[in-house]
């Protein structure tokens, strides 16, 4: 801070983290690569992992179940972004609904996803519905949330501007509603998106149902480590991609926001 | 894991805070639609529903509660859960707090780094229960590494998050008051961090329980996880719905203590809870 | 020492017996300041000669986006200007904010430390120095009793007008007992009386402590109120464009001052040479 001081160096681009930042991730990875003997039971060497992915697709075991993920997987979060969105907008544009609804709310809101599993099974049995079921009721809040704050803040200059061009109820809700809740769904989405894979995956891990939960279950209870990890690996990267798509989407529907 | 979220804010929207209940007034709408559910709940089960065997009524679901209640198998499986998922917590949390204030106030450490924590975070926690399982076996151990594992990020994201977003006004004075380096940093940096790293704690809490009960009922043969699950292969549908309740009312009590400590021990602080 | 400072023959003792030992100068010779833009540094000020003497009340005034803000920041040790400037408070080149100066912000909700109760706050800078809990009291109240707020010592930013908290703001900064104060349009986030009354604790506060006071603002009534010189910025990038001395004595009062005929002569000069900056130097 002298006065022979350069000019300040004007702040990287969005706070996205140097990339150099990926040096210890590296590191670790490299260091395991080279430090773990090939059979280890526990920790196997990232090369091995692939090796296991691969004898899993000459049995036919890797893009079957990974498919039935996925289908499960965005079946479910569609339902329940439909749904939350249409609760949170019912509630939030009816008065007093908060209190009535707060502790219900409240209560089915924090229970943790896995104890709602055994229900599920018990009533609907071990089915794709079931993993279904348990996923929309655990995903749904996020949206729900998010919904319900936009419709209770709905402009009402935008709404009453609607009426005073006279725009018919369907107009209104297409031109005028509906871009400012999308906003807010896709905000919801960015959590409940990667929350809905975890809870399938979930699901299917405990009640062995098929799909990449089960597969990892599987390998774990036959201590296939190498297999594990890489079937970890490729949840990871899906949870990834989700991760992007949802941020991309939030992207493309941020000048919609009320 | 569990639904307990953050709430999105949506851009230009004011957070949606929570009722304030300062008045001390009992929630009676609330209070009224449970007691209501509930009672509808037994009328549909023991008639409409009476085709699907495996629902218990109201009345079978307390009744079932407070059978496991005098075997006492309720009472130790609630503190097994309790317990690992507190002492994971703990330990998450110190060591999300020391690691995050570190990567928050040294710019080279968190170059160096960041980009790491980002990937490791973002990927799905449910991803290492079964690594858990298979380098720990079915064991407390499994379930606590786990819980440490997991809740870390949160903590640790919410420290940096808090440390690094500091109000340039405040910086600014301490620059103009000739503060020093360790003086900002304990005056003004970590104090104005807290209220940002309490939500991130808070939200490891509601992580933590929700792992336990996978990892036991994945795993660890012990706690609410096990309990539920038992019943269900048992097809003691009372029971498992009677666990159900309990896995719920343990989380939303281990969270209501949460922030009530925060709002007697430091109050200034709980703005944000 | 503190004659130089000295406002004027026939007002009040210059220094009391807890305020500040007179004020410093400040100097700048050559100032160029760049700013950092997306497309590069952006120089916004360039080759600004600057004397303060010490005890003046200086007001510097110009346009928005002139740089008065850059201009003061690097004053006060917060902002690097280029190599090759010159700049000085008590002829010792500043290099950081420096111990004899402190700077007062616009927006005090976010200078205040939201966690502490006045008091408290006004203490901050002490902490370090002041190693007796009992003198770092007495000297934050006497502080405070300085801006008038000793009464509501415990109460905490967020129970405070934005008129109070401002002179929480003050009040810290008179606490390490400056010889210069800068000031970043401190009041112009308040209402109109507020700010009237400020003003006048502020005209007290300076004739009592005799500190050096450099203070920005866009308000040209305020800046001919409380400056005993006032300062144009302008230019693109800006320098001095104008320095006039203030023909008004010491003992103002928001009203008769205003009607003054020094008053209104010097506020058309100034209305003058910031109009004629508007439309292009035209007179």
């Amino acid at each position: 801070m002298s006065t022979a001081t350069r000019v300040p160096r004007r702040r990287s681009a969005a706070g996205i983290p140097p990339l150099r930042g990926l040096a210890p991730l590296v590191a670790v990875l490299v260091l395991w690569q080279l430090l773990a003997p090939a059979d280890d039971p526990y920790f196997p060497p990232p090369s091995r992992w692939f090796a296991a992915l691969g004898e899993l697709d000459g049995a036919g075991t890797l893009w079957s179940p990974l498919l039935t993920t996925l289908v499960t997987f965005v079946i479910a979060l569609v339902i329940a972004t439909l749904l939350g969105a249409a609760i949170g907008v019912a509630v939030g544009r009816a008065p007093g609904a908060d209190r009535v609804l707060g502790p219900t709310f409240e209560f089915v809101r924090t229970i943790p996803a896995g104890a709602l599993v055994p229900v599920a099974v018990l009533v609907i049995g071990y089915t794709r519905s079931m993993t279904i079921a348990v996923v929309v009721v655990t995903s749904l809040w996020p949206v729900l949330l998010a919904t319900r704050a936009a419709a209770r803040e709905l402009d009402v200059a935008r709404l009453e501007t609607a009426r005073v061009l006279h725009l018919s109820r369907l107009d209104t809700f297409r031109k005028v509603v509906l871009p400012s809740l999308s906003s807010s769904m896709v905000l919801g989405l960015q959590i409940s998106a990667p929350l809905a894979l975890i809870i399938t995956i979930v699901v299917e891990m405990i009640t062995q149902v098929d799909g990449l939960g089960k597969q990892i279950g599987l390998a774990q209870s036959q201590f296939q480590a190498a297999t594990v990890f890489g079937l970890v690996a490729v949840t990871c990267l899906i949870g990834l991609a989700v991760n992007i798509v949802a941020a991309a989407l939030a992207r493309a529907t941020r000048r919609y926001a009320a | 894991m569990s639904a307990g979220v953050q709430v999105p804010v949506a851009p230009g929207v004011a957070p949606d805070a929570p009722p304030r209940r300062r008045r001390r007034r009992v929630n009676l709408p609330g209070l009224a639609l449970v007691v209501a559910l509930a009672v509808l709940w037994e009328v549909l089960v023991r008639t409409v529903l009476r085709a699907f065997d495996n629902l218990a009524p109201t009345t079978e679901i307390i009744r079932s509660f407070g059978e496991l209640v005098a075997r006492g198998d309720l009472a130790a499986q609630i503190g097994h859960t309790v317990a690992v998922t507190l002492i994971g917590w703990v330990v998450s949390t110190v060591v999300g707090v020391v690691l995050g204030v570190w990567l928050g106030l040294s710019g080279v450490a968190w170059r160096w780094s960041m980009a790491s924590v980002e990937v490791l975070r973002s990927l799905p926690s449910i991803a290492f229960v079964p690594v858990a399982i298979l380098v720990f076996g079915f064991s407390e151990q499994m379930e606590l590494v786990l819980i440490m594992y997991v809740c870390l990020w949160p903590v640790l994201i919410a420290t940096i998050e808090g440390v690094r977003g500091v109000g340039p006004g405040l910086l600014d004075s301490a620059r103009t008051l000739n503060l020093g380096r360790l003086r900002t940093w304990r005056c003004v940096v970590l104090p104005a961090a807290v209220p940002r790293l309490l939500v991130g704690v808070r939200l490891a809490l509601a992580l933590a329980v929700a792992l336990a009960v996978i990892a036991e009922m994945l795993g660890n043969p012990a706690g609410l996880g096990f309990g539920i699950v038992f019943a269900q292969r048992g097809f003691q549908p009372g029971q498992v719905f009677a666990y159900l309740f309990t896995i719920g009312i343990v989380g939303w009590a281990l969270n209501a203590l949460f922030t009530a400590a925060v709002r007697m021990f430091a109050p200034r602080f709980a703005g944000s809870l | 020492m503190s004659a130089a400072g000295r406002v004027a023959a026939g007002s009040a003792p210059a220094v009391a017996d807890d305020a500040a030992p007179g004020g410093v100068s400040v100097e700048c010779r050559g100032l160029s300041i760049d700013v950092p833009t997306d497309d590069g540094p952006k120089r916004i000020v360039e080759g600004l000669d600057l004397r303060v003497e010490p005890g003046e009340f200086v007001c510097v005034l110009g346009a928005s986006g002139v740089g008065k803000t850059t201009v003061l920041r690097a004053l006060g040790g917060l902002v690097p200007p280029t190599p090759g400037s010159v700049l000085e408070v008590d002829g010792r080149p500043v290099d950081g904010p420096p111990d004899a100066g402190v700077m007062v912000f616009q927006n005090y909700a976010s200078s205040l430390l939201p966690w502490r109760t006045a008091l408290s706050n006004v203490e901050l800078p002490l902490e370090g120095s002041v190693r007796d809990r009992g003198t770092r009291r007495e000297r934050a109240m006497a502080a405070l009793r300085l801006v008038g707020l000793a009464d509501r010592h415990a109460a905490y930013p967020a129970e405070l007008s934005g008129g109070m908290q401002q002179r929480v703001q003050i009040a810290r900064a008179l606490v390490v007992r400056p010889r210069v104060l800068f000031m970043d349009e401190p009041f112009g986030a308040l209402d109109a009386m507020t700010r009237e009354g400020l003003q006048d604790e502020l005209l007290r506060i300076h004739a009592r402590t005799a500190m050096t006071v450099v203070f920005i603002t866009h308000d040209i009534e305020e800046a001919v109120y409380l400056g005993t010189r006032l300062i144009v910025l302008e230019g693109r990038p800006s320098a001095v464009g104008h320095d006039l001395r203030s023909p008004i004595g010491p003992d103002r009062e928001q009203v008769a001052t205003k009607e003054s005929a020094e008053y209104l002569r010097l506020r058309h000069e100034l209305y003058a040479a910031v109009r004629g900056e508007r439309s292009g130097g035209a007179p």
